[in-house]
C-alpha cells in the first residue's frame, strides 16, 4: 500500500520549506534528511532520549515523536538558533566551561530542552534541574554532573 | 524507525473525526501522538488510516462551568500544570500531571484525551481522574454520553470507548473547603510509568481540629487500572488529621482490595506492589496536607 | 606554562576544542556524511536464537528500488571473495588453548542462526526506507532449534550444541595463579568467605547506533570506509583480512561518534558486509543500525558467573583469593573476548599484597550475541567480587572493614610490586590515597552517627570499593596484536605544530589533551598546536582508542616525538651558535647558549632553519618531523576507592545516596577536568550495573532487552540507562603517583568508575541493612531485592 504524499510547510532557523512527504515521515527525517539538519541525533526508538529535541513555534519537542504532517505551518528551530552568530550563548558557553559534554550526542537535544526550561524557571535548584530540566534526556557519557553544574551556572548567568 | 505506511487525514470536526473513524477498518486517532508514534515506529501498531484531530480546537481549553471546571480532550499536560484554574479548582490534577514522564518535551504536546484513552495501568491520569470525581465526555456515531471516570477504564489498556468513539473532555466539580491534593508515585526507571501511584484529594477544615470533610483516594499501577482506596479513605473520612489517623489510613489502604486483581509482573511482584500501598499512603496524604 | 590558564599545557583545566562544533550544531556523525547517491543497506536478521532457515526474497527482490538482496549463498557464489571469519586477539599469558578456527565469528549465520539477531541476509535499495520495508517483504521460514540461553544450559547434560564442532559447548579452560598455593593459604585460614553472586550481563549502550559506509572505487580499486568505530587502522587491517582486499587500498575515517566505551573496539559482520556490498556492487554502500538492531547485536560486557573466595587469618591478614568463573561468550568468539579473561585475572587481588590467589575460567558457548569488551572488562566483576568479599569476611571477623583494607593494602616500597595474578603494579600509594576518601566522608563520625540513627530505626550504610585498572594498554607481546602508541609531530616551518595520533577520538578530548602534552613538551603556545585523529588517510599507524591507553600511549608517543624535535632543535642551534649541543639550552620556546656571549634562537626560527635545510649540521637531514611508536614496558595501574553511603528504608527498600566520595590517582594528569568527567561518566555506568541494567533473554533465546523504554505490557518497562535524577553528585578528591615509565609521568585512566561503583554501592546497601542479617545480593539491587533481602529472603 502506498499513501499519498502531504505537502507541508514550515520553517527551519527562520527558513522556509515546501516539502512533499509521505504521512509517516517523521518530523525528525524531514529535518535530517530533507533539509541538512544534522545536529539533530536519534539516539533511540522510544521517545526516551531526548537527543532529537527542537523548538516547534517556541515549545520543546522530540522531533522523533511528531509527524511532519503534524507540523504544517511550525516555525523549527533547532541548536544553531541558539548562537549567534557563531557566537555561543550563555547556556551554550557554560556547557564548555563546566566540560558537560563528551561526546556530544546528546547535547544538542538537551541544549534545545533546557533552553526552554530555564525561560520558565530561572532559578531551579539541582534537584529540581535533575528531575525535571533533564527529565526527557539521556546522556551516557557524563554521568549528568558536570550538566548539572552548567545549567546552574547558566542560569545565574541569564538572570544577571 | 520507518512505520508502515498509512493514509492520513485531518479531522475538520468532532463529528468528521467519527465519521472517519466508522468509514475506515482500521483507523487509529492522532492527538498529541506521544503514545501513538513509538507504537507506529517499531511497528507494534500498523493502522491503515491515521485520523488527525490535532487541529480540532472544539478540543482545547480549560473552562469554568456551573459546577467546576471541563477540561477540553486536548488539552496537553504543560496547560494542566500551568493553569491556575486547575490548580484551585482541583489541585491533586496538577500535582499528579506534573509527574507524568517524558520531560518537558512530550508534556508540551502529549494530551489528556490520549492519555485516558490509552489506560495504560502505569499511566497516571487515571487514579487523579477517580481520586477528583472526574466525569468523561464522550462523543461518538450514536451521540454524546458522560461517565463517571470509575466507569471509563476497564482493564489494561481497555476504555468504555466503542470502535468510532472519542473523548473529547473531562468534567470536574469543583468543592467547599480548603480542597489539596497530593500524589505518591514510585516509577519505574526505564519507562518512567508508575510501578505505583497514590493520588489524594483531600478536603479539611483549617480549623485547630483540621477535621476532614473528604478524602478520595485512588491508585493507578497497582492493578489493570485505577483503583478507589475506600478503606483509607473511610479512616480519613470525619476524622482529624494528624500522623496517627494517616498512619491508619495506611495500614487499612488495602483493606478492600481483591488480591487477585494486584499486577504481577517483572516491574513488581503483586506481594512487593502490596506491601509499597501502605508506604504510599502515608506519603501522598502527606504531600496533600504539606502542600 | 603549565598552571598559565592563558596558555595551557599538562595540567590545565582547559575546556575542550571538541566542543565548539558540537554547540553550534556543526558536529558530523557517520550517518551525517553527505553522499551523492549511496544505496542504503539493511540486514536480514534472525528471528531465533538457534534454527536452520530458508530465505525467500522473491518479493523483496522485485520491489521497486531494491537493488540486490543477498543471502549466504548469493555471497559465496559471487566472484566478491566470501568474508573471512574474524580474527582473535589471543591471551598467552593465561595459558587459555587459542579458541579453535571453528568458533571464532563469522558475517552470516550461513549454515544456521546461531543467535536471535544474527545475519542471515543484506537487502541494498536506494533509500533506506525501500530497504526496510523491502526487509519486511523478505519472508523467512525458520526450523527452530533447542537454543542454551545459559552457561549452565550450555553446560548441563545433554545440552544442545550451539556449534557441532563443540559438542560440549566449551571453548576454553583455564586457570592463572598458584592453585596448591592458594589451597593451602585456605587450609590454613581463620576466615573465610564465599559468594555465588554473578555480576550480570548488561550493556554498553552508545547513545548513537552503529553505522558504516563502504565506497567503492572501480577506477582506483581503493575501498574507504566511514564507520562507528574507536580503532580506524586495526578496522583497516581487519577489512582488508576478512575481504580479501589488499590493505594499502583501503582508508578508514572515523567522525564524531556519539560513544564506544569498549563496544566499538572490535568491528562487527555489519561492517564487513557493507564493505563486501561495496565491492561486489561498485558502489557506495551505507548502513546505519536502529535502536532495537543495535541493542540486539552490539556486544555485551561481564557475563561472568561463579563462586569467589576469600580467606584471611585470625590478624586481619589475607591469605588467599580463589575463583572459579564461567564465562558467557555469546554464539561466537568474539575478537577480544578471551584475552578478557586474562585481563581481570592479572588484577584480581586488587590493592591487596595477597600472597596466594587462583582463578579458574571456562569460557562457554551460548545462543545469545557476543559479549566483548564494555569499560571495566573483567575487572568489573574481579574488582566487585573482591570487595564485596573483604567487607564479608571483615564483618565475620567483627573487625572494621576499612581497618582490614589498610592493613592488606601493598605498600610504597613494594613497587613494582608483582600481584599474584600476574600483574605487574608500577608505582602506588595506596593508604594516603585511602586516606583521603575516609577523611571525605568523615568516617568515624559516620561510624558514629550510624549507630546512633539505627536505634531510631534508621538504616544508613557506608561501603567500600578499593579498585585498580589495566591502562595503558600495552606491551608488545602482552595480548599478541599491535599494541603500541603511534604519534608522530610535524613541525611547520613557522614553528606551529600538528600531532598526529593513532586513535579514534570519541569523547575523550584528546583534541585537547594531546595538545597540551605538546605544547608542554616542546614548550610552545597551545594555540599553536593542532592535533590530528580518526583517520588512516591523515595519520599513518595506529591501534585505537580503548584499555584507557591513550593518555599513557598516545601521550607518550607524542612526548617521544617532541623530545626528539627538541633534542633536533638542540643540533640545529649548536650548529648556528658555533657551539657543542650540550652547551644549548632550551626554555621558554627559545634555544640558547650558556656563559658570556648569549645567542638565542626562537623555535619558529629554528623550525624554519630545518625546514629549509641550508644551515644544519651536515649530518642531519632538512625537516623536522618526528615519529614515535611507543612501546611500554609494562601497562599502567592506576587505583583508588570509592566509598558510597546510604540510607534505605526497610519498609520500601528503596535507599538514598548520602554521599558518594571518589579518590583517584592516576598519575600526572594531562587534564583534571577530563579526569573528573570521566571518573563521574564511569560512575553513572557502574551504578547502572548495580542498580539498574541487565540483559535479558526469554527462555527461547529473544532478546527481551532491546529497547530503552517500553510499554509492553508485562515487561519490565525496557533496558535502563540511569537518568539525571539517578545519579549522585560525587565528591573527587586525587593523588599524583607518577607512572615511573611512561615518558610524562600520566597512567591514563578512564574505567575507575564503572570498576568501582559496583562494589561501593553494594557494600553501602548491604552495610546498611545489616541488622536484618540479610543474604547477600545479586545486582541489580533492585529496591524489591533490597526488600526482600531484609525480609530475609534470597534476592
Amino acid at each position: 500500500m502506498s499513501s499519498e504524499h502531504v505537502d507541508v510547510d514550515l520553517t527551519v532557523n527562520g527558513e522556509p520549506h515546501s516539502v512533499s512527504v509521505e504521512p509517516r515521515e517523521l518530523l525528525s527525517q524531514t529535518l535530517r534528511e530533507r533539509v541538512g539538519c544534522t545536529s539533530i541525533n536519534i539516539g533511540c526508538e522510544s521517545t526516551l532520549c531526548g537527543a532529537c529535541t527542537v523548538h516547534a513555534d517556541g515549545k520543546a519537542v522530540k522531533s522523533c515523536t511528531r509527524l511532519t504532517v503534524q507540523e504544517d505551518g511550525a516555525a523549527i528551530q533547532t541548536v544553531q538558533s541558539l548562537a549567534d552568530d557563531g557566537v555561543l550563548g550563555e547556556l551554550q558557553t557554560a556547557f564548555t566551561e563546566e566540560h558537560a559534554l563528551q561526546c556530544g550526542y546528546c547535547t544538542p537535544g538537551i541544549l534545545m530542552a533546557v533552553d526552554e526550561y530555564l525561560d520558565d524557571n530561572p532559578d531551579p535548584s539541582r534537584s529540581e534541574i535533575r528531575t525535571e530540566a533533564l527529565q526527557g534526556n539521556l546522556c551516557r557519557c557524563t554521568g549528568y554532573e558536570n550538566i548539572v553544574d552548567a545549567i546552574d551556572v547558566a542560569a545565574n548567568a541569564l538572570e544577571e | 524507525m520507518h512505520a508502515e505506511p498509512f493514509d492520513y487525514r485531518r479531522a475538520e470536526s468532532v463529528a468528521d473525526a467519527i465519521e472517519l473513524l466508522e468509514s475506515t477498518e482500521d483507523g487509529r486517532l492522532l492527538a498529541g501522538g506521544q503514545a501513538l508514534i513509538p507504537l507506529l515506529k517499531k511497528r507494534e501498531a500498523a493502522p491503515g488510516t491515521v485520523v488527525d484531530i490535532g487541529g480540532l480546537d472544539g478540543l482545547r481549553g480549560i473552562e469554568r462551568t456551573g459546577s467546576g471546571i471541563r477540561i477540553g480532550a486536548l488539552v496537553t499536560h504543560r496547560e494542566i500544570t500551568d493553569s491556575a484554574l486547575v490548580g484551585g479548582v482541583v489541585p491533586v490534577l496538577p500535582t499528579v500531571v506534573s509527574k507524568i514522564t517524558g520531560g518537558i518535551q512530550v508534556h508540551n504536546v502529549a494530551t489528556m484525551g490520549g492519555n485516558i484513552a490509552r489506560a495504560h495501568p502505569a499511566y497516571d491520569y487515571a487514579g487523579a481522574l477517580l481520586a477528583s470525581r472526574a466525569r468523561v465526555d464522550i462523543a461518538g456515531p450514536d451521540g454524546e454520553r458522560t461517565v463517571p471516570a470509575a466507569d471509563f477504564f476497564r482493564g489494561i489498556c481497555s476504555t468504555c470507548l466503542g470502535t468510532s468513539e472519542l473523548v473529547t473532555g473531562v468534567e470536574i466539580d469543583a468543592v467547599d473547603g480548603e480542597r489539596c491534593g497530593g500524589y505518591a508515585k514510585r516509577k519505574e526507571p526505564a519507562s518512567g510509568g508508575a510501578v505505583l501511584g497514590v493520588a489524594t484529594d483531600l478536603v479539611f477544615d483549617g480549623g485547630d481540629r483540621r477535621e476532614v470533610t473528604s478524602a478520595r483516594l485512588a491508585a493507578n499501577g497497582l492493578c489493570g487500572s485505577a483503583v478507589r482506596l475506600t478503606a483509607a479513605e473511610d479512616v480519613l473520612t470525619g476524622s482529624a488529621l494528624s500522623d496517627e489517623t494517616i498512619a491508619a489510613a495506611a495500614d487499612a489502604a488495602g483493606d478492600t482490595l481483591d488480591e487477585s486483581d494486584v499486577l504481577d509482573n517483572k516491574k513488581a511482584s503483586a506481594e512487593y506492589r502490596r506491601a509499597l500501598l501502605g508506604p504510599y499512603v502515608r506519603r501522598s496524604v502527606g504531600k496533600a496536607v504539606d502542600g | 606554562m603549565a598552571t598559565d590558564p592563558d596558555d595551557p599545557g599538562i595540567g590545565s583545566e582547559t575546556p575542550r576544542r571538541e566542543d565548539t562544533r558540537v554547540l553550534l550544531g556543526e558536529s558530523k556523525g557517520t550517518d551525517d556524511i553527505e553522499l551523492s547517491d549511496p544505496l542504503h543497506a539493511q540486514f536480514i536478521r534472525s528471528e531465533n536464537a538457534h534454527a536452520r532457515y530458508t530465505i525467500d526474497a522473491a518479493d523483496a527482490r522485485a520491489m521497486d528500488g531494491v537493488v540486490a538482496v543477498y543471502t549466504a549463498d548469493d555471497i559465496e557464489a559471487s566472484e566478491t571473495p566470501t568474508p573471512r571469519p574474524f580474527t582473535l586477539f589471543a591471551a598467552p599469558m593465561t595459558g587459555l588453548d587459542y579458541p579453535d578456527e571453528a568458533l571464532w565469528q563469522r558475517c552470516l549465520g550461513a549454515e544456521k542462526a546461531h543467535y536471535h539477531g544474527e545475519i542471515l541476509g543484506v537487502v541494498v535499495a536506494e533509500t533506506q526506507r525501500i530497504a526496510r520495508d523491502a526487509l519486511a517483504a523478505v519472508d523467512v521460514s525458520y526450523d527452530t532449534l533447542d537454543p542454551v540461553v545459559t552457561p549452565q544450559a550450555a553446560l548441563a547434560d545433554g545440552a544442545p550444541a550451539v556449534h557441532d564442532d563443540v559438542p560440549d559447548n566449551v571453548v576454553f579452560a583455564g586457570g592463572q595463579g598458584d592453585e596448591a598455593a592458594t589451597a593451602d593459604a585456605f587450609e590454613q585460614a581463620a576466615y573465610t568467605a564465599e559468594l555465588h553472586k554473578d555480576p550480570q550481563r548488561i550493556s554498553p549502550s552508545p547513545l548513537e547506533p552503529r553505522s558504516a559506509i563502504g565506497r567503492y572505487d572501480a577506477s582506483s580499486g581503493q575501498l574507504d570506509f566511514v564507520a562507528t568505530t574507536q580503532i580506524p587502522h586495526a578496522y583497516r587491517r581487519l577489512m582488508a583480512q576478512m575481504l580479501s582486499y589488499p590493505e594499502h587500498r583501503i582508508d578508514v575515517t572515523v567522525p564524531d561518534m556519539g560513544g564506544g566505551f569498549g563496544a566499538r573496539q572490535h568491528p562487527y559482520p555489519a561492517d564487513a558486509l557493507v564493505g563486501w556490498c561495496a565491492v561486489d556492487l561498485e558502489a557506495t554502500v551505507k548502513w546505519r543500525s536502529t535502536r532495537t538492531e543495535n541493542q540486539l547485536v552490539e556486544n555485551d560486557g561481564r557475563g561472568y558467573e561463579g563462586t569467589w573466595e576469600l580467606a584471611m587469618d585470625e590478624t586481619g591478614d589475607i591469605l588467599g583469593l580463589r575463583a572459579d568463573i564461567t564465562y558467557d561468550l555469546g554464539a561466537w568468539v568474539a575478537r577480544g573476548a578471551a584475552s578478557l579473561a586474562e585481563a581481570g585475572n592479572l588484577l584480581m587481588t586488587g590493592l591487596y599484597d595477597i600472597p596466594a590467589a587462583y582463578s579458574h575460567v571456562t569460557g562457554v558457548v551460548t545462543n545469545t550475541a557476543r559479549i566483548d569488551a564494555y569499560r571495566g572488562v573483567s575487572s568489573v566483576p574481579m574488582i566487585m567480587m573482591l570487595e564485596r568479599l573483604v567487607s564479608k569476611v571483615a564483618k565475620q571477623a567483627d573487625m572494621d572493614p576499612a581497618e582490614v583494607r589498610k592493613r592488606n593494602f601493598v605498600e610504597p616500597d613494594q613497587f613494582p610490586y608483582e600481584a599474584a595474578g600476574g600483574a605487574l603494579y608500577d608505582s602506588g600509594d595506596y593508604e594516603r590515597n585511602f586516606d583521603l576518601g575516609l577523611d571525605a566522608v568523615d568516617y568515624e563520625a559516620f561510624r558514629q552517627k550510624q549507630a546512633r540513627l539505627r536505634e531510631e530505626g534508621r538504616y544508613l550504610g557506608v561501603g567500600f570499593s578499593c579498585w585498580t585498572e589495566v591502562a595503558g594498554l600495552g606491551p608488545c607481546g602482552h595480548i599478541d596484536v599491535a599494541s603500541w602508541g603511534y604519534g608522530s609531530v610535524q613541525i611547520h616551518p613557522t614553528g606551529e605544530v600538528t600531532v598526529y595520533c593513532g586513535g579514534a577520538n570519541h569523547g575523550q578530548g584528546h583534541e585537547t589533551s594531546l595538545a597540551q602534552v605538546a605544547a608542554d613538551t616542546l614548550d610552545v603556545p597551545y594555540d599553536d598546536v593542532r592535533v590530528v585523529e580518526n583517520s588512516t588517510k591523515e595519520v599513518n599507524e595506529g591501534v585505537g582508542t580503548y584499555a584507557s591507553r591513550t593518555a599513557a600511549l598516545g601521550g607518550g608517543a607524542v612526548t617521544k616525538c617532541c623530545e626528539k624535535v627538541v633534542q633536533k632543535g638542540k643540533a640545529v642551534a649548536a650548529h648556528e651558535f658555533g657551539v657543542s649541543v650540550e652547551d644549548v639550552t632550551y626554555r621558554d620556546g627559545t634555544f640558547a647558549t650558556v656563559g658570556d656571549d648569549a645567542q638565542s634562537l626562537s623555535f619558529g626560527e629554528m623550525a624554519s632553519k630545518a625546514h629549509l635545510g641550508i644551515d644544519i649540521p651536515e649530518e642531519l637531514e632538512p625537516g623536522l618531523e618526528e615519529q614515535t611508536y611507543y612501546d611500554p614496558e609494562n601497562c599502567t595501574w592506576p587505583f583508588g576507592t570509592h566509598i558510597a553511603v546510604v540510607e534505605v528504608d526497610p519498609e520500601t527498600g528503596e535507599f538514598d545516596f548520602q554521599d558518594y566520595v571518589a579518590t583517584e590517582d592516576c598519575g600526572v594528569q594531562i587534564n583534571p577536568t577530563i579526569v573528573e568527567g570521566q571518573i563521574v561518566g564511569g560512575i553513572a555506568q557502574g551504578l547502572g550495573q548495580a542498580l539498574y541494567e541487565t540483559v535479558e533473554y526469554g527462555d527461547d533465546g529473544t532478546l527481551l532487552s532491546d529497547t530503552f523504554r517500553t510499554e509492553r505490557v508485562g515487561s519490565s518497562g525496557g533496558y535502563t540507562l540511569p537518568k539525571a535524577e539517578h545519579v549522585p553528585d560525587v565528591t573527587i578528591r586525587s593523588t599524583e603517583t607518577p607512572s615511573p615509565h611512561t615518558p610524562h609521568g600520566a597512567k591514563g585512566m578512564g574505567e575507575s568508575g564503572s570498576i568501582a561503583a559496583p562494589g561501593a554501592i553494594l557494600n553501602a546497601v548491604e552495610d546498611a541493612i545489616e541488622p536484618f542479617d540479610p543474604e547477600p545480593m545479586t545486582p541489580p539491587i533492585t529496591p524489591e531485592k533490597i526488600w526482600r533481602a531484609i525480609r530475609g529472603e534470597d534476592a
